[in-house]
């Protein structure tokens, strides 16, 4: 059920009517589990039960690990069978390509459906698991009072079930209680419904529509302006559709008085890609940090160790993305650029003894990677992103299609004037008046209203 | 806060629909081919001028300038859609042409479901008519990337091209008319089967079948097909031969109708194997326009 639909409208009408009525505060709960499988089972039905089951399981092993606290083997099997969920459905495709190609075998694996949603709600799975296995006490106390209708609200809870932001249980659980209209934060609601749906609706689905002439072979005609501009509306696009929906998320939750974090901090002005990574995508790559990089290592085991242990987790964050080998050459690049930019860094210190500084050239490699980078997600084929950049390389004197560029930066421009703003914020150069607000609220309502695009998937639904 | 915001909005609608209503702030560009199709739709509901003849078809047809020659021709080709689109178009908000001319190079393809429901919407909310701010032209991302385009980047980049062109103007005119070239030779040098397969002449049959019976709902006063010219190849004309003939089976005497063939020694150009290029679409459409001028 895609957000900007009638149909989620109102699902969450009536379970915003029913969720407040006085009598049903004790069922409070139950209620956002009906609404959350009907929101899920509305395009693939059949699917639900895996999501059950996922439930039921992981139910199971954290009732198991409060019977045995820190037990390894609970805790070891926990994680290993939703990682087996999620390699059963997402990758054992990719896995039939690579080792058995044009095989009847790998047909088969290819033709196993991929459950929306999958690689959010195992990721919070195993977050579950765990954080019963560390002893964590927030989470603890409401696994012991009720932890079967815990287990399924946290996992399925529907504005943030396939797309994210994921979640930790350890923030999630201590929120379960009963709620209040009265505490509802409507100008919480207002600011993220508005700007989510203005970025999904008018930038991110009108640009989808530029940015197909992407695919291959068709950019092969451009020429290199329009291919870098495709290039920059896709960076803006992807940014819109993802941050659009955990923006419309977030609001959705906060109508039911919970509180999900926060996925984006405005990417595009990140000064390093250590800083990027602080800023995008924060629940997945918060989650990798906590579950991956550390238990690996983190920075603890020295250099070398380090500088693999960032390549290893990114290159395993790229492959989450999806089943394809173009998506673990995306978190490669990451890797490499972490890595090096540590390795900079540090050599930096052992010369001068201080951190290196801020600056704009390192601004600009860092936009330049990030944005260059987006082109392994947008074309699958390595092949394709090659003679892409070739394209750019090449095409310097095809005649332009300055209305393409025209309606292009006209898109992409919301995108920069909200990161503008965000470095302003940062810096303390610009404070907005309420009546400021409310203009812009407006302005992006009048947008909404008339200039939205053909509805599309969210890009992250994929993954 | 929270006040203040319809409040806002609603002196922006007004003053919006005020200016666009005035046409002060010119047309927005046509974005992709369902931004076009939204604005055919809404142009051809709100004509004002009594139409004679509509054509119908899809993105092959969608480059006929053919009402720059006859205003009383409403050109009703939808991109990625098809005849039937058109058609069902003119059924449903009870539009009488005298002459309907059918591009059949596409009549493989059936309805769209969700551009019957836009002009389904449009059917139920009939005084959107009288307010520019409902016409897609009109959005006002679009205006202001028409602005941005001509004024920005037209003249910005066109001119440092220019300088940076130099003496190399040719060959970069050479080089973009190669890689249309080579994408042509590709479309035209890929395998092509050497007849209607089984399942396709079913298809076919059946889209004809499907051609009449919604043609005996309009009953126009003439029917006028047309093939618009692609690149050659020799299963085009195959295919373009068990069309017609099928039209011919099942046409029979219901209606007065009859075939636009193009002058066949004429070359036409495509930019991609399948859709002509500006001057071939001119050219094809002034000859079109004579010939109906004649019937």
């Amino acid at each position: 059920m895609l957000f900007n639909s009638l149909e989620f409208f109102l699902l969450v009408l009536i379970t915003f009517g029913l969720y407040y009525i006085p009598i049903a505060k004790k069922i409070q709960v139950h209620i956002l589990i009906l609404a959350s499988l009907f929101f899920y089972a509305w395009h693939y039905w059949e699917l639900t039960s895996l999501l059950i089951a996922s439930v039921f399981l992981n139910a199971f092993i954290t009732d198991k690990l409060l019977s045995y606290p820190k037990s390894k083997i609970w805790v070891v099997f926990g994680v290993s069978l939703n990682l087996l969920i999620l390699g059963i459905f997402k990758y054992a495709g990719l896995f039939g390509k690579t080792i058995f190609p044009n095989t009847d075998f790998a047909n088969w694996l290819i033709m196993i459906p991929l459950p929306i949603g999958i690689s959010f709600y195992t990721f919070q799975g195993i977050s579950m698991v765990v954080d019963v296995y560390r002893g964590n006490t927030d989470v603890l106390q409401v696994m012991k009072s009720h932890s079967k209708t815990s287990v399924f609200f946290y996992i399925a809870f529907f504005p943030q079930l396939i797309a994210g932001p994921i979640v930790k249980a350890h923030d999630f659980l201590p929120q379960i209680e009963i709620k209040k209209w009265s505490n509802i934060s409507w100008e919480t609601v207002i600011h993220h419904l508005i700007l989510g749906f203005f970025l999904k609706m008018v930038i991110a689905d009108n640009l989808k529509d530029f940015t197909f002439w992407m695919e291959f072979p068709y950019f092969q005609s451009r020429s290199s302006i329009t291919l870098l501009f495709y290039l920059l509306g896709y960076s803006a696009q992807i940014f819109a559709d993802f941050q659009g929906y955990s923006l419309i998320a977030i609001g959705v939750a906060a109508l039911f008085g919970y509180r999900l974090p926060i996925n984006f901090n405005f990417p595009y002005i990140a000064s390093s890609f250590s800083d990027f990574w602080r800023r995008w995508h924060i629940s997945l790559s918060s989650f990798l940090k906590e579950y991956l990089y550390i238990p690996l290592g983190g920075n603890r085991k020295g250099k070398v160790r380090t500088y693999l242990n960032l390549m290893l987790t990114m290159i395993l964050g790229g492959l989450w993305h999806g089943a394809a080998w173009s998506y673990a050459v995306w978190g490669a690049i990451h890797g490499v650029a972490l890595a090096l930019e540590r390795f900079w860094d540090d050599w930096i210190i052992t010369n001068n003894g201080t951190a290196a500084k801020k600056s704009i050239i390192r601004f600009v490699i860092v936009q330049f990677v990030v944005t260059f980078a987006w082109l392994t997600f947008k074309l699958p084929e390595f092949s394709h992103v090659l003679t892409y950049v070739k394209s750019i390389q090449n095409n310097f004197f095809i005649h332009d299609n300055y209305k393409d560029i025209g309606i292009i930066a006209a898109y992409i421009f919301p995108v920069f004037t909200y990161h503008f703003y965000a470095f302003c914020k940062e810096n303390e150069v610009l404070k907005f008046p309420d009546w400021g607000k409310s203009l812009i609220y407006a302005v992006l309502l009048f947008l909404i209203l008339l200039n939205s695009g053909s509805a599309g998937a969210f890009i992250y639904f994929q993954f | 806060m929270m006040k203040k915001i319809p409040l806002f909005l609603l002196l922006f609608l007004i003053i919006y629909s005020f200016l666009i209503q005035k046409n002060e702030l010119g047309e927005g560009v046509i974005q992709n081919q369902r931004h076009g199709n939204s604005t055919k739709l809404y142009e051809l509901l709100h004509q004002k001028e009594q139409l004679n003849s509509i054509f119908v078809g899809s993105s092959i047809g969608v480059r006929l300038p053919l009402q720059r020659y006859d205003s009383t021709l409403f050109n009703f080709s939808l991109g990625g859609l098809s005849l039937f689109d058109g058609l069902q178009t003119i059924i449903h908000h009870h539009i009488h042409p005298n002459r309907i001319i059918i591009e059949l190079n596409v009549i493989e393809r059936g309805l769209n479901s969700s551009f019957q429901n836009e002009s389904e919407w449009y059917k139920k909310a009939p005084f959107f008519a009288d307010f520019n701010i409902f016409n897609p032209k009109y959005q006002p991302m679009g205006i202001v990337g028409n602005w941005v385009g001509d004024a920005l980047f037209g003249k910005v980049f066109y001119k440092s091209k220019l300088v940076l062109k130099g003496e190399s103007k040719p060959e970069s005119r050479l080089k973009e008319q190669e890689s249309q070239l080579d994408l042509q030779k590709e479309w035209i040098n890929a395998e092509k089967p050497k007849n209607v397969s089984h399942s396709d002449s079913l298809l076919i049959e059946n889209r004809v079948k499907q051609l009449v019976s919604t043609l005996k709902i309009i009953q126009p006063d003439q029917v006028i097909f047309v093939f618009v010219p692609t690149d050659v190849s020799n299963f085009k004309k195959i295919r373009e031969e068990f069309i017609k003939e099928t039209v011919e089976k099942y046409m029979a005497s219901d209606f007065q109708y009859q075939f636009y063939e193009h002058q066949l020694n004429t070359t036409y150009k495509t930019t991609d194997g399948v859709h002509l290029n500006p001057e071939s679409a001119t050219s094809f459409a002034q000859e079109m326009i004579e010939f109906l001028s004649t019937q």
